[in-house]
Formats: structure tokens, C-alpha cells, sequence
């Protein structure tokens, strides 16, 4: 088989539209949650808990990290996406607030495989020095995914209901497994990587590492500077969540809005999705090791 | 993008130093960010959306410049795992939050949830610059 150029860039490409699709599926109930809540009866309370069960959830992903270096990324982030395609179907079937918090749980911890898988493919496929740019390159898809979210959730549930948005978003999770499955190889595996590239990838890795030892948690957190980031990003990132999973429901309720505008507001907001990609750029030549699980 | 530029013009042309250059370009963020504190209280909803929009703008502006640091404090080997480990004390502050929301949202309503951000991440900017350390890797590299 004749060689694909770039075809790193191509295999990055495949993961980062796994990604778009992880994030459009976990962005869905919250662009649905006016209808949802209205329709189940779902108060605000048990809505933040519902929330909560996928944040909590997804603070395992260093286990699926583990898994996907077990079994391989190929089939690890398989099993990890088709668990999160039927979850995401399964919500149109959920009719309380129990059933959605104990599917978020479920659907948390599968969807957390997209971080590690990130990481592993990029530690695999690209020289320590591109890897800050493919790493930037595939958490586009966060952005994008998040993005995607509200025009298509909000057009499935006009032409027919909450149910069908969910159902859409497996069905899209399901076919790009297709895809993954048809497409994806290792590169020690992969037959239309050519000579040239392969040389280029493995003259970048570092054979130092493996003698180095992994990095220790518990030395970490003696530090003061990890506190020192730690902290701000404690304090910081409940804007993201307020932004991602409250903001429909507020515009909603509180400044009257339907869900056609907020299809089209929330569309404005994830504007610099590029951002990612400069600053691994700069911090590129920096990124060395990438343990597959974190 | 726009944090990244904040701080590399500050080093190219105010001669900062890359530690000082992402502290003042988190606190530019978390500045704007201030926009969002009046979202609960403004009687126009565009209004409203605009400030909310130059919240997301701002956090993105500030998250990426702290999730940047990781790679500029930390040695090789480690900075994937501080990175992993930061990232889940921030998934952290979002399950806190969102649980005082679902709490208290009905009865005291979402605007004292906006000022909470805009204040907490000034607080965070507070901590950048008196929690953290400008060292050489070397030495981190003897206290491990």
C-alpha cells in the first residue's frame, strides 16, 4: 500500500471529530434542559444534581485511561463511544430525574475516555515538539462540539422532540465509531504510513522517558506552585460550567427567550475556538511526556 | 489566542518575564470577567447576552493562560499530570457551584451566581500572584 502524506494529521483529524461529537453529545441536555425539566418535572435542584452525577463521574477518566492502554486505543475508545452513543439514546427514554441522574453518571465516566484518547494518540502518532500543536488541534473539538450543540439539539427538538435530540446525537456517535473502526490503526500498525513519516515520528520520541519513572502524585501536591494553578482553576472554571450547563435554562426562565434564539445566541459565544491551538503552539517545544492516562 | 498575545507582548515589549507576562494576562481576563456581575441585574436581555458573551471570552482568555502554566512551571515529565490534576480541582469548583445553584437558584435567584464568578476569579488572580513561584525547574527538581 502506497503512503498517505501527513497521514498523523489525518489520524489527529479522525480523533478530533470523536471529540466534536463527545462534546455535542454531553452539551445536549443542556440545550434541551427548558424543555426537559418542563416536560419531567424536573426542579432546579435535581437538575444541579443530574449535573453533578457527570461531573463526578468524569473525574474517573484516569480509568479509562487505564482500559485504553490495556486494550489498545483502536478498540478502547470504540467500547468507550458506542457506551456513550446508547446512554445518550437512553436519556429519550428516561422519565425522572433519577433515571437522568444515574444515565449523566454513566455517561460522565464514558465520555471522559476522550481526554486520555487525546493524549495517547498524540504521544503515539506525533514528535515531542508537534505535539503541543496536535494536542491544541484536537481540543478544537471541545469547542466545536459545544458549539455544533445548540442549532442541531434545538432543530431536532422543533421537528419533533427532546427524545429525538438525544437519539440523533447516539445515532451520530454510532456512525463515527464506523468510521473510527474502519480507519484508525497504531502506527506500528498502520500500512499507508510511509517510511519517511514513520522515521519522523520515532526520530521525535523521547527513549529517555521510559527510564524516568512516572511523575508522583504525592510530590506534586507538596508543591506550592501546583497549588499556586491548582487553585485559580478551582476558582475559575465554575464559569464554564455556569456557561455550558445553566445558560439555556437562565435565558429560558429568567430573560424570557426561546429555544430558536438561544440556537442562535449560544452559536456566538464558543468564537475563538483557534485560542487552543496558539498557545500550544508557543508551549509546544514544551510538551514532552504525555502519560496516555492523565 | 488573546491571552497568549496579552503575554507575549508584554514580554516582547514591557520586558516582563514569562511567569509576570501570564499573571497579568490571567488578570486581564478576570478583569473583563467584572462585565458578568451586572448580568443579573441589567434590564435589557441583549445586554445581558453581550456581557455573558464577554464572560465566555474572558474565561477562555484566563483558562487558557492557567492551564498554560502547567508547561511553564513544571518539568516534562510532569506537566501532563499537573495538568490532569488541576483540570480535576477545576472540575471540581464546577460540581460545587453548580450544586449551590441547584440549591439556592429558586429562592434567591441566578444573580448572585454572576457576581460569585466575577469574584472568584479576581480571587484567583490574587492567588497567581501571591501563591506562585518563579523558580527554575532545577530547584523544584531538588525539592522532589
Amino acid at each position: 500500500m502506497k503512503g498517505i502524506r501527513g497521514l498523523r494529521w489525518w489520524m489527529m483529524g479522525l480523533l478530533m471529530v470523536g471529540s466534536i461529537i463527545n462534546y455535542l453529545t454531553r452539551s445536549t441536555l443542556a440545550v434541551a434542559a427548558p424543555t426537559v425539566l418542563k416536560d419531567l418535572d424536573i426542579s432546579t435542584q435535581q437538575y444541579s444534581w443530574i449535573l453533578s452525577a457527570f461531573q463526578f463521574a468524569i473525574m474517573l477518566q484516569p480509568l479509562c485511561g487505564y482500559v485504553m492502554d490495556t486494550v489498545g486505543l483502536k478498540l478502547g475508545f470504540a467500547i468507550f463511544a458506542i457506551a456513550w452513543s446508547f446512554v445518550s439514546m437512553a436519556h429519550g427514554v428516561a422519565g425522572s430525574w433519577q433515571t437522568l441522574f444515574g444515565l449523566r453518571a454513566l455517561l460522565g465516566f464514558a465520555e471522559g475516555s476522550a481526554n486520555p484518547a487525546g493524549m495517547k494518540a498524540t504521544s503515539e502518532w506525533f514528535p515531542a515538539t508537534e505535539r503541543g500543536l496536535a494536542g491544541g488541534f484536537f481540543n478544537m473539538g471541545a469547542s466545536l462540539g459545544s458549539m455544533l450543540a445548540a442549532p442541531l439539539v434545538a432543530w431536532a427538538i422543533l421537528m419533533h422532540s427532546w427524545q429525538f435530540a438525544f437519539v440523533l446525537t447516539g445515532t451520530i456517535g454510532l456512525t463515527w465509531v464506523a468510521l473510527w473502526l474502519m480507519f484508525y490503526q497504531s502506527p506500528s500498525k498502520h500500512r499507508a504510513l510511509s517510511a519517511l513519516e514513520r522515521d519522523h515520528i520515532l526520530s521525535g520520541q523521547e527513549h529517555h522517558l521510559a527510564g524516568q519513572g512516572r511523575p508522583s502524585i504525592a510530590v506534586i501536591v507538596r508543591q506550592r506552585n501546583f497549588w499556586g494553578i491548582a487553585i485559580p482553576r478551582f476558582l475559575a472554571d465554575p464559569t464554564w460550567g455556569t456557561l455550558t450547563f445553566w445558560l439555556p435554562l437562565y435565558l429560558t426562565t429568567v430573560r424570557g427567550f426561546d429555544l430558536k434564539q438561544i440556537a442562535m445566541l449560544r452559536g456566538c459565544r464558543f468564537s475563538p475556538p483557534i485560542s487552543g491551538v496558539c498557545s500550544a503552539v508557543r508551549s509546544a517545544s514544551r510538551f514532552r511526556s504525555t502519560p496516555a492516562w492523565v | 489566542m488573546f491571552g497568549g498575545t496579552v503575554s507575549i507582548t508584554l514580554q516582547k515589549y514591557a520586558g516582563m518575564g514569562l511567569i509576570n507576562a501570564r499573571r497579568c494576562a490571567f488578570t486581564v481576563g478576570a478583569l473583563m470577567m467584572t462585565g458578568v456581575a451586572l448580568v443579573g441585574t441589567v434590564e435589557n436581555p441583549y445586554v445581558a447576552v453581550a456581557l455573558l458573551s464577554l464572560a465566555g471570552f474572558a474565561h477562555q482568555t484566563l483558562s487558557v493562560t492557567v492551564i498554560t502554566m502547567a508547561s511553564d512551571l513544571f518539568r516534562r515529565s510532569e506537566v501532563a499530570t499537573v495538568a490532569g490534576m488541576a483540570g480535576t480541582c477545576g472540575n471540581a469548583g464546577v460540581l460545587i457551584f453548580s450544586l449551590l445553584m441547584g440549591a439556592l437558584v429558586t429562592s434567591i435567584g441566578y444573580a448572585p451566581f454572576f457576581v460569585g464568578l466575577a469574584a472568584l476569579d479576581l480571587l484567583g488572580a490574587v492567588i497567581l500572584w501571591t501563591v506562585v513561584r518563579e523558580q527554575p525547574p532545577q530547584t523544584m527538581a531538588a525539592v522532589a
